[in-house]
């Protein structure tokens, strides 16, 4: 039987619509799936949902995600679904409450099936410390997928559902998405509701999704942006509530030659993988033919080696502030003890594992009195120094378009030695997409093409709030790359 | 040798708004420990804050009060620590910009007119509530949320006397402002005091710190303590350590909590979950509008517009819900002195007697107003007017209600029937107006008494006027 859940959200709407297929089919053929997905994607599958699968019998003509199957990352708050965060301090923990995105999508009559693995609490970007272990790689089971929405990246890099809700703080989002071959988007910081989000690092995590083409972004967009009156930090403002749809003017405008887009030459000289290299200035060179402007530009290498540590302290020192809610004590795994205090040390020797603990001390270290100016507070001021070159980028330029990472995905196994930490192949081509989280721009990772029969994706970052622009040039990019002919050939 | 003591204060209010700080969870400490939940106030994963509106619009009428320099942008900080009464693991307060800075009050004491300087005042969320029993502690979420303030004063109080009343005046401007009901017992007004002193030379000491106090004259016990401790340790030649202590009541004494060097570190950082804020002029203006009327501004009016004495009005003004019925009264007449006596003894002494609160008061302001006008306009004697009083207070009744019921109407002021009576009292008594005239002055008293047994409805005044007036006819004829 030809496997529905691989084809676009359109391609499956109208299926639905013309009644050649049932929600009931969709979400049968996607649990069984992933029941017999062997990458560790799954915290829960829930089987509940065939009940809803069977209700919805007549199909809505315009709501192109009605009976839609799709999976959650496990730290995205479902009411009534158990929701651990990939974290053993939340074993058992079933919140009373949705998160605005999920009663958005459920309101759409999208149905979630499954709940994904995570690195724990998203505090990773391997996808392999999630209490329930290493999630693998589709293509390769030798391959990590990456993180932390590694079981949100297999789902539908596996075609179990035809999108998945991931978050991102560095790149949480678009690194998997370049090694499972896939989209991952993440929009401007604000564009969808935070609450019901486990935090990491308030200040950078976005939600987003992964799909198999850039106009389900555009979809996916438009069914969860708005105003939130339980986030205070989502966008107010109307002139952004725009509907969001595919905008035909773009390609017009790239024939016009008004499309202009960046390219950080320090950030291509440090990939050593000239595969990579090459097929991206391919691609540049498609982009010129058809009248869009490539704009080499540089940043320092000195700063560019900034972004990481940056991005590490300000993630650590919020992470050990919003975290410090879990202590077992309301909800979560309670740990027998006399004294409140052993209790909550109990549960959070217990609860965390030694990779989480040791950035919670690096966090705590960081905001110490004694150390908070020169680590906390220069690490946001750089965050600001960096955020102002971007800015200047943006001035002459729509896009910085890059490869969203130096390599295929690692080899679960893989060790590398101390040097490769303080590389630039590390400190600067694998960790440059932190920089639209310092933003808050909307950045979106298409796949791209393979190496070693592994994929690998492009990124495209657009200022704040140009989400359509960006997702516009994404389309064309992705028209050019034409990725699903190179997969065939794998 | 003399010390002068140094002393700042930290004062914490809790409002009486409607829903918490950052979430929409009910703000009511009448009801069932934990039965006002909210997903925020438990620090669920994933739970943001949203600020509450009326909180700032209560802060800024505060900061208005006590002279303060408003932030035009509100900012919020996170102080980090593990406490069973925090569920989040931090607090959301305003440390590095506070929405009030600079202000002052002037507070009077023995008509000398102190300045006290008030460094900040900011807005944050409270703890829950924690009850400690022998073995074991209950938390109480329900005041997890509630909004605060607090007040900090710059050290630049000299005197316990100072201090004290500081903070009494602190009471009377949240009360009268109606953010917050202010009762002490209950934790809505909670006072951290510092204090520190200095000898011949001026400098000053060692600051020690005595945390959550929460009633007046516990202060003024605490302080007093904690003056004369050190006194005699500087006066032994010992040195005052910089250290936080507690209240023991019982004991009266202060207690050492801890020492300086076991300070805890808050790793204060900005709260990126509630952007910046931006206050507009048009915002703070009506803010301010919207106030209710201070203490100190009634004050001047029930003394220069009521002309009642200083005494009067500070008794009215004691509580907010003894100005209150005062309030509702005075539109009803115009016999001010009348009203507040009336209100300061006779309401006061039932208030106290029955230990209620004047929520619980049944005697409603038109009953009383109504007494005040039909005594001054000799429709009733004083004495039928305590009757009806007692009457009005306990039942809750009208006045016509209490008359009803005491048998008591309109009074007979027809001069014809009530010389009527007169004369038939006359004629029986002939010998009590033979002792009158002699010159038994109070025999005219017995005759009036008399007089009204015949008809006790007859109004007193009338009755004594014809009684005189006939006994000179009396005397004439003779």
């Amino acid at each position: 039987m030809t496997n529905y859940l691989s084809l676009s959200i359109k391609e499956i709407h109208e299926l639905l619509v013309e009644k050649k297929i049932t929600p009931l089919l969709l979400v049968n053929e996607a649990i069984k799936r992933a029941e017999n997905n062997d990458c560790n994607a799954f915290e829960y599958i829930d089987k509940d949902v065939f009940e809803i699968a069977k209700s919805l019998v007549e199909p809505e003509k315009d709501n192109l995600l009605w009976g839609m199957p799709f999976v959650i990352k496990d730290n995205i708050s479902t009411k009534n679904v158990l929701t651990c965060a990939s974290s053993n301090i939340l074993d058992g923990y079933v919140p009373i409450f949705n998160a605005t995105i999920i009663d958005k999508l459920i309101k759409k009559k999208a149905i979630p099936i499954a709940k994904t693995t995570m690195d724990e609490l998203a505090l990773g970007g391997s996808g392999t410390t999630g209490h329930k272990g290493a999630t693998l790689n589709p293509y390769n089971n030798e391959h990590i997928i990456g993180g932390s929405s590694c079981g949100s990246a297999v789902a539908v890099s596996a075609n179990i559902v035809p999108f998945s809700l991931g978050s991102d703080t560095g790149d949480s989002i678009r690194k998997p998405a370049s090694y499972a071959g896939i989209v991952g988007f993440k929009p401007t910081w604000g564009r969808i509701s935070r609450f019901g989000l486990f935090p990491f690092a308030n200040s950078l995590d976005t939600l987003g999704f992964f799909t198999n083409n850039v106009e389900d972004c555009f979809i996916l967009l438009d069914a969860t942006t708005g105003y939130d009156k339980k986030d205070s930090t989502s966008i107010v403002n109307k002139i952004y509530e725009n509907k969001i749809e595919i905008d035909n003017c773009i390609k017009t405008a790239a024939v016009n030659k008004t499309i202009r887009i960046a390219v950080i030459k320090e950030i291509i000289d440090s990939i050593k993988n000239k595969s990579i290299v090459n097929e991206f200035k391919n691609i540049l060179e498609e982009l010129e033919k058809i009248g869009i402007n490539v704009n080499y530009v540089s940043i320092e290498k000195n700063i560019l080696r900034t972004i990481f540590p940056t991005y590490f302290i300000i993630s650590c020192a919020e992470s050990v502030s919003n975290n410090a809610n879990l202590d077992g004590l309301r909800f979560g795994k309670y740990s027998e003890a006399v004294t409140y205090q052993e209790s909550v040390l109990k549960a959070r020797e217990k609860g965390f594992s030694k990779y989480i603990k040791k950035r919670f001390i690096f966090g705590n270290y960081a905001l110490l009195k004694e150390n908070q100016e020169k680590l906390y507070l220069r690490a946001k001021k750089n965050r600001n120094r960096i955020i102002d070159i971007f800015n200047n980028i943006f001035m002459d330029n729509d896009i910085v378009f890059l490869p969203a990472s130096p390599d295929i995905a690692p080899k679960i196994n893989s060790i590398f030695d101390k040097d490769y930490f303080v590389s630039d192949e590390y400190l600067i081509a694998d960790n440059h997409l932190i920089i639209s989280n310092f933003t808050g721009s909307p950045s979106i990772t298409i796949p791209a093409g393979f190496f070693d029969k592994m994929p690998f994706g492009f990124n495209l970052t657009g200022r704040i709030f140009e989400d359509k622009k960006l997702l516009n040039i994404a389309k064309i990019i992705e028209d050019i790359i034409k990725f699903k002919q190179k997969a065939k050939k794998i | 040798m003399n010390y002068k003591p140094t002393i700042g204060l930290e004062i914490h209010v809790a409002m009486n708004t409607k829903s918490k700080v950052f979430s929409t969870g009910a703000v009511s400490l009448s009801r069932a420990p934990n039965s006002l939940d909210n997903v925020y106030d438990l620090a669920f994963p994933g739970v943001l804050p949203v600020l509450n509106k009326q909180v700032v619009i209560n802060a800024i009428q505060v900061c208005y009060a006590l002279n303060m320099t408003i932030d035009k942008e509100l900012h919020f900080d996170r102080k980090n620590y593990f406490y069973s009464d925090l569920p989040k693991g931090y607090q959301i307060t305003q440390h590095v910009r506070p929405i009030g800075i600079n202000g002052f009050l002037n507070i009077s004491l023995k008509n000398v007119i102190e300045k006290v300087e008030i460094e900040r005042l900011q807005i944050e969320e409270d703890t829950a509530k924690q009850i400690h029993f022998k073995n074991f502690t209950l938390v109480d979420y329900n005041r997890s949320g509630v909004p605060l303030i607090e007040i900090v004063t710059k050290p630049c109080i000299h005197s316990v006397e100072v201090a004290v009343k500081f903070i009494e005046t602190i009471h009377e401007i949240i009360t009268f402002l109606e953010i917050s009901n202010g009762k002490m017992e209950e934790g809505q007004l909670r006072c951290d005091v510092n204090i520190s002193l200095s000898g011949e030379d001026k400098k000053l000491g060692n600051k020690v710190e005595i945390k959550n106090i929460n009633s007046f004259s516990y202060i003024k016990d605490a302080l007093e303590f904690e003056i004369k401790r050190q006194e005699s340790l500087l006066s032994n030649g010992s040195s005052i350590d910089q250290e936080t202590r507690r209240y023991d009541e019982k004991n009266k004494v202060t207690k050492i909590m801890r020492k300086k060097n076991n300070e805890i570190d808050y790793k204060y950082f900005s709260e990126c979950n509630i952007p910046p804020i931006i206050l507009t002029d048009n915002f703070i203006n009506d803010a301010i509008k919207s106030s209710k009327e201070l203490a100190s501004v009634k004050r001047y009016r029930y003394i220069n517009s009521y002309n009642l004495t200083e005494y009067d009005a500070n008794l009215l003004l004691s509580k907010k819900e003894i100005s209150d019925f005062f309030e509702s009264c005075v539109k009803l007449t115009n016999y001010y002195k009348d009203l507040a006596n009336w209100i300061n003894i006779n309401v006061l002494s039932y208030i106290n007697k029955n230990k209620i609160s004047f929520n619980e008061l049944k005697l409603a302001p038109n009953a009383l107003v109504s007494l005040i006008n039909d005594i001054k306009n000799n429709n009733i004697s004083r004495n039928l007017g305590y009757e009806l009083f007692s009457y009005m207070i306990e039942n809750g009744s009208s006045l016509l209600e209490a008359k009803t019921a005491l048998h008591i109407f309109k009074q007979e002021t027809n001069e014809e029937i009530i010389k009527k009576l007169v004369l038939e009292t006359l004629n029986g008594n002939m010998k009590v107006v033979n002792d009158y005239l002699k010159g038994k002055q109070n025999a005219v008293y017995f005759l009036v008494g008399k007089t009204i047994q015949k008809n006790d409805k007859i109004n007193p005044k009338i009755t004594l006027k014809i009684m005189l007036e006939e006994i000179k006819k009396i005397k004439k004829n003779n």
